[in-house]
């Protein structure tokens, strides 16, 4: 399982492209201007260098079938308390959370400007700056962690970055939504990881995931159902749903990371990561979360017509398209490690077409000063490249190719053959492709209405740092289907 | 380097050469030259798939394309290479019409025959989801490319359905077949074909996925709704792309579900059964005045008559062989027939455009029994099954393979389509008898250019000697599709095409009826002709008001009921449209449920910062509360 000699260096990088990012948020606090844009920056930028390094090493010289599993700290009365697990799951998703926050924050330095028309910034960003990168950080040491307690702490401190970015502007609602945003997930994680801690503690005598194969058969369902309701209420899933909508007063960059690459992917990893270790499971589990997920993409089809707040139209397709990984992971629960590749592969498409749309939608913010896609049009006219991008990322959401998104939910698709075992397996999928079909209709008339349309608006201000972002985060979107293929195709269960 | 890649550079520099040149004209004539060029290249790599299978990968160190091009692809590529050349010679002078937005023609005509090529020739089914994609966005430009109101307005209903209903399903196909497969680099249809009892549950679906897909793409009931509002609206020569796309989804259904699934006789009645329901566009072709519109009408009765074939072929297949692949060779033949003489109507039809009118029964008259008239007059003949013209081979074909199939479900479709067909001719007889009564003279007053008039004659010309030839090549077109009869006849290859039979003497006798039948009709009054179809008429509202009535049903459904659920509307408040919502909040359904409780919190906390709390009532509270807990513990325990 582990060759140390071997996974030494990646270890290193992997723990610095967490830990570097967690110091410097914390000196973050005290700056400010250029010199807050400068440290912020190259947190992300050597926290994305050491994942892509730690990615093209893992592909190129290590076995990757293997799992590198280092233990940094073990007692003879909890077992290993801290650790490391670096395997296809882990290096693919932290790789993509590195980059995609990167772009996010690079494109953030210019939306945290004073050119920003909707919410000008003219000082006091290096909170905001210091929250994100802890952010990014406490994300980053999630994914790699392999025992409950890590997980806890890493998920309580993402809580707490997330509630930092969303209070930000101070304003009332943004006191409100962020004390709601933190206070959901901080339930889940109450029943989920602590129930898994103190199984750990008085059962297994052992905190790490690697440990729960000795789990009493009937203790499994209680717990997986616990850190079920953790991912739940960190992926904004159906009942605890509404506080991802709310977290829309966060500055778009935070939103971003948020919904694309961070906080309610986490909930979807956090699942995947246990049925790595858990599945298959009793078959209850497979109605329980088919059930669930198909409310959860209900509520967000119901809502999709109603919306006229672009960020809002958006933090519904989030709660949607987090619905659509876990419907992998109904399977998954089966037994189908098709289902875990299936909800991966859709975190990495998402995270650069949702990335592609809330920067598109920043930018009506900052060059039109507005949200309110009713006061929106002409783009093709006013700014092409914007309008391009918002079309594609909107076609791209609603599953339609050559966008990389639709290749992942094709691949969710391929669990179908569970009908075997129940019909029920019909259900969950009938709701994403009713998902899509709403999306695209809803979709369709905005495009038609933002950007098709004519107006009278002279070329309002754009900057290149934003028009680089945007063109970068197209391509990507594009391309990373086809990247992302050979890491998803290696993971694996790891009991 | 191969010939189909010199045709893609072709295509490719058509589709560039608008970006470097700024003059239309130019440009035009740039983009037309190479869709020229590389159509030819790709009828010379049909002639060549025809002798010998093709397989090679295209772009194999940026996107491989695995390419595998067998006889029946052939078939296809030859009627795209040599309709692709005729139209983009034709294009070439008829385009001189335009003067705006000659980079997104050439983008989109180039790519659009790129990618009907590319479609037919790749063995990878991820790769044949993503061509028909392309095919589907190239062709949306096509149509939105003069961007009127009425051409943007079908071009996203042309959109919307092709995603919907064309992308998805394949897409979703696709995965399946890579759930069958489980490698995406070696996803051909043979791997699937190998690997189908890994999906057994799932073929139901795969065939429904893949029927879907390509009823869209041939604009097949219930699919066929776009098919007269986009051709009405766009450009002649555009159509003839959107007649090759036609064929192409039945060349989809036939790869993917004939040649690659089990046979199915239950998806060959699925097929059968809609092919029948399309023909009924021939009475709606009865009472189109626009000549657009009613030849796309024409299109889908058509279509709609080759996918009955495909489906009698289907069927048949397990039960008589012969039977079956001559039903499929009639299918087939009726395709490329229709592709040569639909395609020749239409640049007909492009001919009225160019002097400036809007085809109609008054446009004729200044082109009325000249040359142009009379090169239009050879495929309608065609496609009113006037023997020994092309339509009337096929047609007698699938007569006689659905009389021999002593099957009273498909006797009854083919009943109703060959009647239905009668109005094909009827249709034109009734057209003729008008023009003669408004036009006595004859009269040729514009001047067509003889570019345009070159490449009408030419398809006129392939349209009149197709029939004939076709019996004249039997043992070339046998050979050549040898591959994709599963049973091949043995013996004399003339024998299926003319067994001397009960059957094929009833056939022939069915199609000289429906001629003298379509002849009376034709020369019915109009308000007689009305009557006599007011029946399909009636059907054909009854459906569209069906389709209507669930849209809006749902609209309702979600405006007065649903959207309340999720957003706070005042009861007294009346919703119209969506729009009314927008300035609603939204309800949170989890807030819903916790918010009371929170409340209660809240206000008792309140309670007891602002009075004395009565202790005995909270201890008793307290206690009870307790009692409660122990009691479930006690329980659960």
């Amino acid at each position: 399982m582990l060759d140390p000699t071997n996974g030494g260096s990646v270890v290193k990088l992997v723990l610095a492209s967490f830990i570097i990012p967690l110091i410097i948020g914390i000196a973050l606090f005290r700056l400010d201007g250029r010199k807050a844009n400068i440290v912020m920056i190259s947190s992300f930028f050597f926290a994305m260098i050491f994942q892509v390094v730690n990615a093209l090493n893992y592909l190129k010289t290590m076995h990757h079938e293997k799992v590198i599993h280092v233990p940094l700290l073990a007692t003879e009365r909890l077992g290993e308390v801290y650790g490391i697990i670096i395997d296809p799951m882990s290096v693919l998703i932290g790789t993509v959370v590195a980059v995609a926050g990167f772009i996010f924050m690079f494109y953030g330095i210019e939306y945290m400007s004073p050119r920003n028309r909707h919410h000008p910034v003219k000082k006091g960003k290096g909170l905001f700056y210091a929250w994100m990168t802890i952010f990014e950080g406490a994300t980053l040491g999630f994914i790699y962690s392999s025992t409950f307690l890590q997980l806890l702490i890493f998920f309580e401190l993402m809580g707490l970055a997330c509630w930092g970015v969303v209070s930000y502007y101070g304003t009332p609602a943004g006191y409100r939504a962020g004390f709601k945003a933190f206070i959901v997930p901080n339930i889940g994680a109450i029943i989920g990881f602590y129930t898994a801690i103190w199984l750990g503690i008085t059962q297994l005598h052992d905190l790490s995931l690697f440990a729960l194969k000795n789990l009493d058969e009937s203790l499994k369902l209680p717990l997986f159902l616990a850190l079920l309701i953790a991912g739940y209420t960190k992926s904004a899933q159906f009942p605890t749903y509404s506080w991802i909508p709310d977290a829309m007063a966060a500055p778009t960059p935070a939103s971003a990371f948020l919904h694309g690459a961070a906080m309610v992917e986490m909930g979807v990893y956090l699942v995947a990561r246990v049925l790595q270790f858990m599945a298959p499971l009793p078959i209850k589990v497979f109605y329980i979360m088919g059930i669930f997920v198909s409310l959860t993409l209900l509520v967000a089809v119901l809502n999709y017509p109603a919306q006229k707040d672009a960020k809002r139209l958006l933090a519904y397709s989030t709660i949607a398209e987090a619905g659509v990984m876990f419907v992998g992971l109904v399977y998954a629960s089966l037994g189908y490690i098709s289902g875990i590749q299936a909800a991966m592969y859709q975190l990495t498409t998402h995270a650069f077409i949702k990335g592609l749309a809330f920067l598109t939608a920043g930018t009506f913010s900052y060059s039109l000063g507005t949200l309110d896609m009713t006061k929106i049009k002409g783009l093709k006219d006013i700014l092409p490249l914007n309008g391009f991008a918002w079309s594609v990322a909107l076609l791209g959401l609603a599953g339609i190719p050559p966008m990389g998104i639709a290749f992942s939910k094709a691949e969710i698709l391929t669990n179908l053959k569970a009908m075997e075992i129940s019909w029920f397996a019909w259900v969950p999928i009938i709701f994403v492709l009713l998902d899509s079909i709403v999306f695209f209709a809803v979709a369709i008339t905005w495009i038609k209405r933002m950007v098709l349309s004519k107006t009278e608006r002279k070329k309002p201000h754009t900057h290149w740092m934003i028009n680089i972002s945007l063109a970068t985060l197209i391509v990507l979107s594009l391309i990373v289907a086809f990247i992302a293929l050979p890491l998803v195709e290696e993971i694996s269960f790891l009991r | 380097m191969e010939v189909l890649g010199l045709a893609l550079t072709f295509f490719a520099l058509g589709m560039a050469s608008s970006i470097i040149y700024k003059d239309y004209k130019l440009s035009v004539r740039l983009a037309s030259i190479s869709a020229f060029l590389g159509s030819i290249f790709v009828f010379i790599t049909a002639i060549e798939g025809i002798k010998r299978r093709i397989e090679l990968e295209l772009f194999k160190y940026f996107f491989p394309i695995p390419i595998e091009i067998d006889p029946l692809a052939s078939f296809f590529l030859l009627t795209i290479g040599f309709i692709g050349a005729v139209n983009s010679l034709y294009s070439l002078k008829y385009m001189e019409r335009f003067d705006r937005r000659a980079w997104l023609y050439a983008l989109a005509y180039n790519g659009a025959l790129a990618s009907s090529i590319l479609f037919v020739s790749t063995s990878n089914i991820e790769r044949f989801t993503l061509f028909y994609e392309l095919l589907a966005l190239f062709s949306f430009i096509l149509i939105v490319w003069d961007n009127s109101r009425i051409s943007v307005r079908y071009g996203w209903i042309y959109f919307i359905t092709t995603q919907i209903f064309g992308v998805i399903p394949l897409l979703l196909a696709s995965a399946i077949a890579f759930t069958a497969v489980g490698d995406v680099h070696y996803l051909t249809f043979h791997e699937l074909k190998l690997n189908l009892d890994k999906i057994h549950s799932l073929l139901p679906l795969l065939y429904g996925l893949f029927l879907v897909s390509s009823l869209v793409r041939s604009g097949v009931f219930p699919f066929h709704f776009w098919v007269p509002k986009v051709y009405r609206s766009i450009p002649s020569n555009f159509v003839v792309l959107f007649i090759i796309m036609e064929g192409l989804g039945f060349y989809g259904l036939i790869r993917t579900t004939y040649l690659t699934l089990p046979p199915s006789r239950n998806l060959g009645y699925i097929i059968a059964a809609l092919g029948t329901l399309s023909t009924f566009a021939t009475a709606y072709a009865f009472k189109s005045v626009k000549l657009k519109r009613k030849m796309a009408y024409h299109s889908i009765m058509d279509i709609g008559f080759a996918y009955l074939a495909l489906g009698i072929g289907m069927i048949l297949l397990p039960v008589d062989h012969m039977f079956s692949t001559m039903a499929l060779f009639g299918a087939l033949l009726h395709v490329l027939y229709q592709i040569v003489y639909k395609s020749s109507i239409y640049l007909f039809m492009g001919s009225l455009e160019y002097i400036g009118t809007d085809p109609d029964i008054f446009s004729i008259k200044r082109i009325y029994r000249g040359i142009t008239f009379v090169l239009a007059v050879i495929p309608v003949l065609s496609l009113s099954a006037v023997p020994p013209f092309a339509a009337f081979t096929s047609k007698w074909l699938v007569y006689q393979s659905a009389l021999a199939s002593k099957d009273v479900l498909i006797v009854l479709m083919f009943s109703f389509a060959a009647f239905m067909g009668s109005f094909s001719l009827a249709s034109f007889i009734n057209l003729k008898r008008m023009l003669d009564k408004l036009y006595k003279e004859e009269v040729e007053v514009e001047e067509i250019p003889t570019l345009i008039r070159l490449s009408q004659g030419v398809l006129a010309a392939v349209a009149l000697i197709l029939g004939p030839i076709s019996w004249m090549e039997f043992s070339w077109l046998v050979k050549s599709l040898k591959e994709i009869i599963i049973f091949p006849p043995t013996g004399d290859t003339l024998e299926i095409f003319l067994p001397i039979t009960l059957f094929s003497v009833m056939a022939l006798a069915i199609l000289f009826g429906s001629l003298i039948l379509a002849y009376k009709i034709g020369k019915m009054q109009n308000s007689k002709i009305s009557e006599l179809l007011l029946i399909f008429y009636n059907i054909g509202d009854i459906l569209r008001d069906v389709g209507k009535f669930l849209i809006s049903g749902i609209y309702t459904l979600y405006i007065n009921y649903l959207a309340r659920v999720i957003t706070e509307i005042p009861k007294s408040e009346i919703i119209n449209s969506i729009e009314d919502l927008y300035k609603f909040k939204n309800r949170y359904l989890d807030e819903l449920v916790v918010m009371p409780f929170l409340r209660f919190i809240q206000r008792l906390v309140k309670d007891v910062e602002e009075r004395v709390v009565d202790m005995n009532a909270l201890l008793t509270f307290a206690a009870v509360g307790f009692a409660l807990l122990i009691i479930i513990f006690g329980v659960g325990t």
